[in-house]
């Protein structure tokens, strides 16, 4: 009983000093992001652009693909349900709230956390083995702010537009699914889909696709920070920042949605 | 791991910092550049405890040395070119032209002339060291340090090293400091030899003291010698003990 | 730092002193860019004040160089200290220039017309 309580008491400590150590980052790349607006130089432009090309342009098929494909399922799992009410035309209005609410910034999330994330963590990582992140110190360059800084600031830009192409093209699925498998007039399908959706869905959207993004970032980052030995630790802390990232993702998105459903009523 | 040690690198002149694998030479010289802290003592930089300083004030400190590292750490995801021009870049306020003729200046200068755009990893070992040596000279620094800088080099490329460390400290008046156990080289540019064993300084003194060095250690190590005080054939106990008890 | 500039016939001088690092050099970039611009032919800076000279410096005027260059001006730097001269020395630059020991040298190397 002792050792188990030992054993929880432990594991909680471990859990608070991993929290407090992305804290430490998350304060200091937000110190250098406020200090880019009275300083030149802070953030590392061909950086910040490499990565937004990286995770931007370069993810945009993937989570096209993935965001049709889940409109697509949703459509069809929403009209099996809703058939039995005879409501089968609500379908649309289903998929785009649920699109904008809620999956559009998880999928996205996660696809991201998976393929971004691992990166960043690998690359930081690899970079930690071989000594570039030492050589950044010796030439008097802070790692976090020429490496930390333009990746949490990317994907902080591009996640949300990405969060959007997935809103966009699982109501493309959807709209797909519904006129043509189940039956649904298109033009009553689109009708009903803008009656439900509000303004607030897409903003809360927004907004929680842009937690998720200084999430990734930061876990990702920070997993790649702490690597030191070999190959070995790169590949623990890639997974590490993939696992840990999808987890944050869906606690936060929980809490957040708590919030939005009791305190922003419409 | 270091020891009680005091030694001074005079400006202008090239030290040697010698002695065998694991003595601490690569620790003692992550020391002198800050990448550790001592737990105790004081590292003097132009008169300056550099011990404990505050990130700007190291930066700034930092600006007057250049580092070779052993294993060159370049950056992978930049060409030859954006390498040398990193410190430039990130220092100084100097236009993109005048930036791209400095590299072109510091790669003419370890022979890499014409291989700006080329990515790290389509490069040899040997180019590698010398991009990364044109990007620690890139700022003009006061005082470069070297880690190995003729491991894994053909004995060419190695002679071409230490001859660019000689004309570096000889004609900009700079202070080198190298790591290395490679005898032949280090009695070829070295001003001044520090040997350490064990993490403590073992002799201190130019080429010809140590060449005559009456310590038998320095004598074998000089020598490449398998056996002399420390014998090949050394049966340590524990391991004795370790077979014969199980 | 601190530029002197003169005229000595169709002589553009620039008389330097001071130290010649990446803090001062555009200020030196900006005068041989306004010189090369107007294609001024004859260009002499006067390095006898120059206690130090880093690789901005040299990049300076290997860009003026090719600047001249390309409109058959001459560029010609005079009175190096041993320091300076060292720099260009080891950048292998000292024979692509034209170097003169002292300033008068230098004039009559340029062929004042007063």
């Amino acid at each position: 009983m002792k050792e188990f309580a030992g054993n929880i008491g432990q594991g909680l400590l471990f859990v608070l000093a991993g929290v407090a150590r992305l804290w430490e980052l998350g304060a200091a790349v937000a110190g250098y992001t406020i200090s880019a607006f009275f300083k030149k130089k802070v953030i590392p432009r061909e950086v910040l652009f490499r990565q937004m090309v990286l995770i931007g342009i370069d993810s945009t098929a993937i989570v096209s693909l993935v965001g049709a494909s889940v409109g697509t399922v949703l459509a069809l799992q929403a009209a099996y349900s809703l058939k039995t009410f005879g409501a089968i035309m609500y379908t649309g209005s289903l998929v785009c709230v649920a699109m904008a609410r809620e999956l559009g910034p998880l999928i996205a999330s996660i696809v991201i956390s998976g393929r971004i994330g691992a990166r960043m963590a690998a690359e930081i990582g690899t970079m930690m083995v071989q000594e570039e992140v030492d050589a950044l110190t010796t030439m008097g360059i802070n790692p976090i702010r020429y490496l930390v800084v333009p990746r949490v600031l990317a994907l902080a830009l591009m996640l949300p537009c990405l969060a959007v192409i997935v809103d966009v093209m699982g109501m493309i699925g959807g709209w797909a699914i519904g006129t043509t498998g189940l039956g649904i007039n298109s033009s009553l399908y689109i009708a009903k889909s803008i009656d439900a959706l509000v303004l607030k869905d897409i903003y809360t959207g927004l907004l929680k696709s842009f937690i998720f993004s200084i999430l990734i970032a930061l876990v990702s980052c920070h997993q790649g920070l702490s690597v030191s030995g070999g190959a070995d630790a790169v590949g623990k802390a890639t997974t590490q920042a993939v696992v840990i990232s999808i987890v944050l993702i869906i606690v936060v998105d929980c809490l957040a949605t708590a919030v939005i459903y009791y305190a922003l009523p419409t | 791991m270091l020891d009680g040690i005091n030694v001074t690198l005079p400006r202008g002149k090239i030290t040697v910092i010698m002695g065998g694998s694991g003595c601490g030479k690569t620790t003692l010289l992550r020391h002198l550049i800050a990448l550790h802290q001592p737990t105790s003592g004081e590292i003097l930089v132009d008169g300056k405890n550099i011990v404990g300083l505050k990130e700007k004030d190291m930066n700034e400190v930092r600006r007057k040395f250049g580092m070779l590292f052993q294993g060159s750490a370049l950056f992978n995801s930049m060409t030859v070119g954006e390498n040398v021009a990193v410190p430039l870049k990130e220092h100084t306020d100097l236009s993109p032209e005048i930036i791209r003729i400095i590299v072109r200046v510091k790669l003419e200068l370890v022979g890499l002339t014409g291989f700006e755009d080329f990515m790290p990893h389509q490069i040899s070992g040997g180019m590698k060291k010398r991009v990364a040596l044109a990007r620690a000279i890139a700022l003009d620094p006061k005082i470069v340090f070297y880690d190995e800088p003729g491991a894994g080099l053909d004995p060419i490329t190695a002679s071409m090293i230490d001859r660019l460390i000689l004309d570096l400290s000889k004609k900009l008046n700079i202070t080198s400091v190298v790591v290395s156990h490679e005898m032949k080289s280090a009695f070829r540019i070295a001003d001044k030899i520090i040997i350490l064993h064990k993490g403590k300084v073992l002799q201190v003194g130019t080429a010809d003291e140590i060449k005559n060095s009456k310590d038998s250690y320095v004598q074998q190590f000089i020598h490449g010698e398998s056996e002399g005080v420390i014998p090949f054939k050394q049966t340590s106990e524990a391991y004795l003990k370790g077979l014969l008890s199980t | 730092m601190k530029i002197q500039s003169s005229n000595q016939g169709d002589i553009q001088v620039l008389e330097l002193s001071g130290e010649l690092d990446y803090h001062s050099s555009p200020e030196l970039r900006e005068k041989l860019t306004e010189l090369t611009a107007k294609q001024a032919p004859k260009i002499l800076v006067n390095l006898g004040g120059v206690d130090y000279m880093d690789s901005s410096g040299i990049a300076t005027f290997v860009e003026a160089f090719q600047k001249a260059k390309r409109y058959q001006g001459r560029l010609i730097l005079a009175a190096l200290t041993s320091t300076v001269r060292g720099v260009f020395e080891i950048a292998k630059l000292d024979s692509i220039f034209e170097i003169t020991a002292t300033v008068a040298e230098a004039v009559e190397c340029l062929g004042a017309k007063t």
